[in-house]
């Protein structure tokens, strides 16, 4: 009978009832006669090879309007953000928190993000699963470093399901015993399974050794093994209790829904809540450089592997910067798109690996900055070589007028599609808030984009890319790598790190203000 | 299904298309430190939830209520030289998808040339005549594009990009250019280059990877060796290392012909012009000889129960179910989808409950109905706990699946299976790439672009009697290959099989 109720409800909501476009003409039949190509039978040849010779033109500049964001506010503080868009009867929210993982010791959040969906105190594990499952939308719960957030995506029609148990499951959650435990068995399991990815190894490496015992950032999200098996269910309901509050959270909606439908909904299911968040210090970057005597090179031993995984890594950037723009030009053309200097070198110009990649994770304090790669286990050496000198470059040299202009021009003209989906357009909304940032950031960012010269990308890289703090991870089989890390020259190699954060580093999170930076 | 995504495992999933480079997070949210150490099971959107589900069925006819009304609509005509043109107009967001699919895969490669097509697909992206080497993702990043890549399968190989609508014309100028002349440009350092690049991949994704090759060792035992399937679509490092310049030659003058492509353009255009560029573009390429691509379905018909013990050095043991199935859109193929969901998707169903939830010797559980143009594969795939039975973990399996074909579902089940497979085919298509492919993969696959409704229907129409069905004919215990790959230290990671496979 949800059936009924559901699909009657889909056939009422207009277009016919999901007409996936805007173009009114009936598909015409797949077995249509061949056209005749005007191309082919018109006397082309002459002019062809004109035509093909030249990239042509783009036609009249798209001009990017971002969607317009509609703001209103509960008395209980709060936040309310909707994006209309009716083209399709379908609906993303997002209930999110404006502070996450970094508030705790490591694994509290993770853990706690996972629970919320593992019983309510009107509802259990497995009837929020069928519940979701039922209403055909997609249930999120999760607790990143800087958001946490419960988010849900339906047909217009399943609205006020949906809302139900977004809501449920972000304010009520009964943290019981058996699902906690339930949880700690899998997230132990999946402790272990780190062991078999490479890639996972790298990450949990570098964290450790990049930032110092006890920074939020210093392990995996999922935490450690230690923290894991002493966390108790005490603590994921006093991190919940000090996080969820209204004065901290922002009610997210985009597609097919009105203003007026979403304050009056969100009125209804949520002006009831009260209560006020903790403070919530975010993390700063604590020491940076490595003591002295400490190796740069770590090395993870994968005896046999055929390929090593490799990573340059330094503590980040935070997201609220005024060099945030020149930060993501910087990044594009160091590693951040196909065409970027260490991908055209590590894969298109050498061939030592599939891929070749770098990246700042934007958080409230400075997120890790990686480049990465898997390359050929005999070029270990060679690949490191390259990807350094490449970091060192663009700190020291201007990058060329095409690339700065190439780069700007992608990150502007990329803008719309960012907005193509109602969920990628409720959790842009969600991180808006999340950071504190103007509403207006995305109409206002590609003029801050222009602004940035070539000096401005090479200062970027010199503050932020400073070989001093450079940590390098391998994760490869040491008998063949080893003396092609040795040869790099960049000091000794240490093989024999210990990942694994002490007990002591169990405990909440410190409480370095990051410096305060000016919202753009 | 070959049209949905699933929650095959990883290496099916890896499997099912080759992409040419991996691609780099940007904007969103880089979850370094969670993404890549939580598996699927811990990841805080459930599997039930993450995953588009299967279909099902009520027990009512489905009369009761209005059928579901979707459209996509589209413009198909074919070109003088037999290219086949999709057209289909959008104007949410101003942006236009080119996406083109040449109708071979691996399924298609010479004797001793396995891992070919995909390793082809590579050079597609080095240059033609008319785009440097280096400059065909250059010229798309500086327009703007929102994705660029390429894919091989077992059936066909694809070419995408995404740009800003009044870019239109460079990205149909750098697809024709391709198509019509890349062998202007190929050449022997330039191939050399990129057979490196894919024995990387091979290295980073199988070779190297955690169970990496154990799909190898079962489509091997359940694919004779003259069947299209017995290979997978990476291939061999002895096979690619094989390869040369001439095989490019030839496989492009044999497959990559117009009259063996078809070119979808979806998005913000007007038709009329959209029209008159293609022509212009790809008007005047020569049509080619018949490529001939393997298309008829091969019927696979296992005849007992075959055990392949797998050897490697991971952490968990994993068993892995595997049956011959109907291939993609035949009968049977949707039933076997709603057959998934009733066994795994959601916490209640029934042998995620059991082996993950209530027994909790299994870390995860997935049941996947693996569609190709040729043949399917149903697999049930169960990584289990430290210390944990796989011989277990069979029993259980064997006891749901004999309690299916016993007894139908309920209609509660059917119906919530029903509602997560339909929402997984509709709510995908807001991205207008996700339609462009998707008419590409009903052209192909169902021989209609305008498949949707009837893709629908096939899910609207099931039954607890047809699920119930395609559990007793598909799911057999005497005909099946059933793997377990056993912790071994000192074996490769990615898993060496013992005693040669019977």
């Amino acid at each position: 009978m949800s059936r009924t109720n559901l699909w009657s409800a889909l056939a009422r909501s207009s277009l016919a009832t999901l007409a996936l476009a805007a173009c009114g003409s009936p598909a015409s039949p797949p077995a249509a006669p061949p056209v005749a190509s005007p191309a082919a039978s018109a006397p082309a040849p002459l002019s062809a090879p004109d035509f093909r010779a030249k990239a042509p033109e783009g036609g009249p500049e798209v001009v990017f309007q971002p969607p317009k964001i509609q703001e209103a506010h509960l008395p209980n503080g709060l936040r309310i953000l909707v994006v209309e868009r009716h083209e399709l009867p379908i609906i993303s929210l997002v209930l999110s928190i404006d502070r996450g993982a970094d508030q705790a010791g490591p694994g509290i959040g993770s853990f706690t993000g996972t629970m919320l969906a593992q019983g309510t105190k009107t509802r259990s594990a497995l009837k929020i699963s069928d519940e979701a499952h039922r209403f055909g939308g997609t249930l999120g719960a999760g607790i990143d470093p800087d958001l946490s957030y419960v988010s849900a995506k339906c047909l217009s029609a399943k609205l006020p399901e949906a809302m139900a148990l977004v809501t449920d499951v972000a304010l009520n959650p009964a943290f019981s015993s058996a699902e906690v435990e339930r949880q700690r068995s899998l997230r132990l399991t999946s402790l272990a399974q780190i062991n078999d990815s490479p890639q996972a190894l790298l990450s949990k490496t570098l964290l450790a050794i990049m930032y110092p015992p006890g920074h939020p950032y210093a392990t995996l999200s999922v935490g450690t093994e230690e923290s894991i098996k002493k966390l108790t269910g005490a603590e994921l309901v006093k991190f919940h209790a000090a996080q969820f509050r209204p004065d901290h959270a922002t009610m997210s909606f985009a597609g097919d829904i009105t203003m007026a439908d979403a304050v009056a909904l969100t009125t209804r299911s949520l002006a009831a809540w009260r209560g006020k968040a903790a403070d919530a210090p975010h993390p700063g970057a604590g020491p940076l450089t490595p003591a002295a005597g400490e190796a740069r090179i770590t090395l993870v031993d994968r005896p046999g592997a055929t390929q090593s995984h490799v990573a340059i890594a330094l503590p980040g950037a935070p997201r609220k910067n005024p060099d945030y723009e020149a930060l993501l030009v910087m990044n594009s053309i160091l590693g951040g798109k196909f065409s970027s200097r260490l991908n055209l070198n590590l894969r298109e110009k050498h061939a030592y690996t599939y891929g070749a990649t770098s990246s700042f994770d934007f958080r409230q304090g400075p997120g890790p900055f990686i480049a990465s790669s898997a390359v050929v286990r005999e070029s270990t050496g060679a690949a490191l070589h390259e990807a350094l000198a490449e970091v060192d470059r663009i700190t020291r040299e201007l990058v060329t007028n095409e690339e700065l202009e190439e780069t700007k021009t992608q990150l502007i003209r990329a803008l719309p599609a960012r907005f193509e989906t109602t969920s990628d357009t409720a959790f842009t909304l969600a991180s808006l808030s999340s950071f504190g940032l103007p509403l207006d950031e995305f109409a206002t960012r590609p003029a801050r984009i222009r602004k940035v010269t070539k000096d401005d990308v090479k200062r970027v890289a010199a503050l932020y890319l400073v070989p001093e703090r450079i940590r390098i991870v391998v994760v490869g089989d040491a008998s063949k790598v080893t003396p092609q890390l040795t040869a790099l020259g960049i000091g000794e190699v240490n093989a024999n790190v210990k990942v694994e954060p002490k007990a002591a580093d169990a405990k909440p999170a410190p409480v370095t203000r990051a410096p305060p930076t000016k919202a753009k | 299904m070959a049209m949905r995504s699933s929650h095959a495992n990883a290496n099916e999933a890896l499997e099912s298309q080759l992409a040419l480079w991996p691609r780099v997070a940007t904007g969103a949210k880089i979850a370094v430190a969670a993404a890549v150490a939580i598996g699927a099971t811990l990841s805080t959107v459930p599997p039930a939830f993450a995953a588009p589900a299967t279909p099902a069925s009520p027990a009512t006819p489905v009369s009761e209520s209005p059928p579901l009304q979707v459209d996509l609509p589209f413009e198909k005509v074919t070109l003088e030289n037999g290219l086949e043109v999709i057209l289909h107009e959008d104007h949410r967001t101003p942006v236009v998808s080119v996406c083109v699919w040449y109708h071979v895969g691996s399924k298609d490669e010479a004797p001793h040339r396995n891992g070919f097509a995909h390793l082809f697909e590579h050079m597609m992206f080095q240059g033609s005549k008319n785009v440097a080497e280096d400059t065909y993702f250059k010229y798309l990043e500086q327009a703007g594009a929102s994705g660029v890549n390429g894919s091989t399968s077992s059936d066909r190989t694809n070419y995408y990009e995404t740009v800003p609508a009044n870019q239109l014309a460079l990205a149909l100028w750098l697809e024709s250019d391709r198509m019509g002349s890349l062998l202007d440009h190929a050449n022997e350092e330039t191939f050399a280059s990129q057979r490196n690049v894919v024995k990387n991949e091979r290295r980073q994704n199988y070779e190297n990877a955690p169970y990496g090759l154990v799909r190898q060792f079962i489509n091997s035992a359940i694919y004779p060796e003259n069947h299209p399937y017995h290979r997978l679509t990476i291939g061999s490092a002895e096979d690619l290392d094989a390869a040369r310049l001439e095989d490019v030659k030839g496989f492009f003058r044999r497959y990559y012909v117009p009259n063996n492509a078809t070119l979808v353009v979806a998005g913000d255009i007007d038709r009329a012009s959209a029209k008159a560029l293609i022509d212009k573009y790809f008007g005047t390429i020569a049509r080619g000889a018949d490529a001939k691509p393997v298309t008829s379905p091969e019927v696979v018909v296992l005849k007992q129960e075959t055990r392949l013990d797998v050897e490697a050095d991971v952490e968990l043991a994993r068993l892995q179910i595997t049956w011959a199935t109907p291939q993609g859109f035949a009968p049977g193929d949707a039933d076997l989808d709603g057959v998934a969901d009733v066994l795994t998707s959601g916490k209640s169903s029934r042998l995620y409950k059991r082996l993950v939830y209530d027994l909790q010797i299994a870390q995860d559980v997935s049941a996947h109905q693996g569609s190709g143009f040729l043949a399917s594969t149903f697999d049930v795939s169960v990584t289990l706990k430290k210390g944990k039975s796989p011989a277990q973990a069979l029993t259980i399996v064997d006891e749901e699946i004999a309690k299916l074909v016993k007894t139908p579902p309920t209609n509660d089940e059917v119906e919530r299976a029903r509602i997560g497979a339909l929402t997984g085919l509709i709510f995908p298509l807001e991205s207008v790439s996700a339609r462009a492919e998707r008419l590409n993969s009903y052209n192909q696959f169902a021989h209609d672009p305008g498949f949707l409704k009837r893709d629908i229907a096939r899910y609207e129409n099931l039954t607890p009697a047809t699920v119930q069905k395609a559990a007793a004919t598909y799911l057999p215990k005497g005909a099946r290959i059933v793997t377990v790959v056993t912790p071994t230290k000192g074996a490769p990671r990615a898993g060496r099989l013992l005693g040669g496979g019977t």
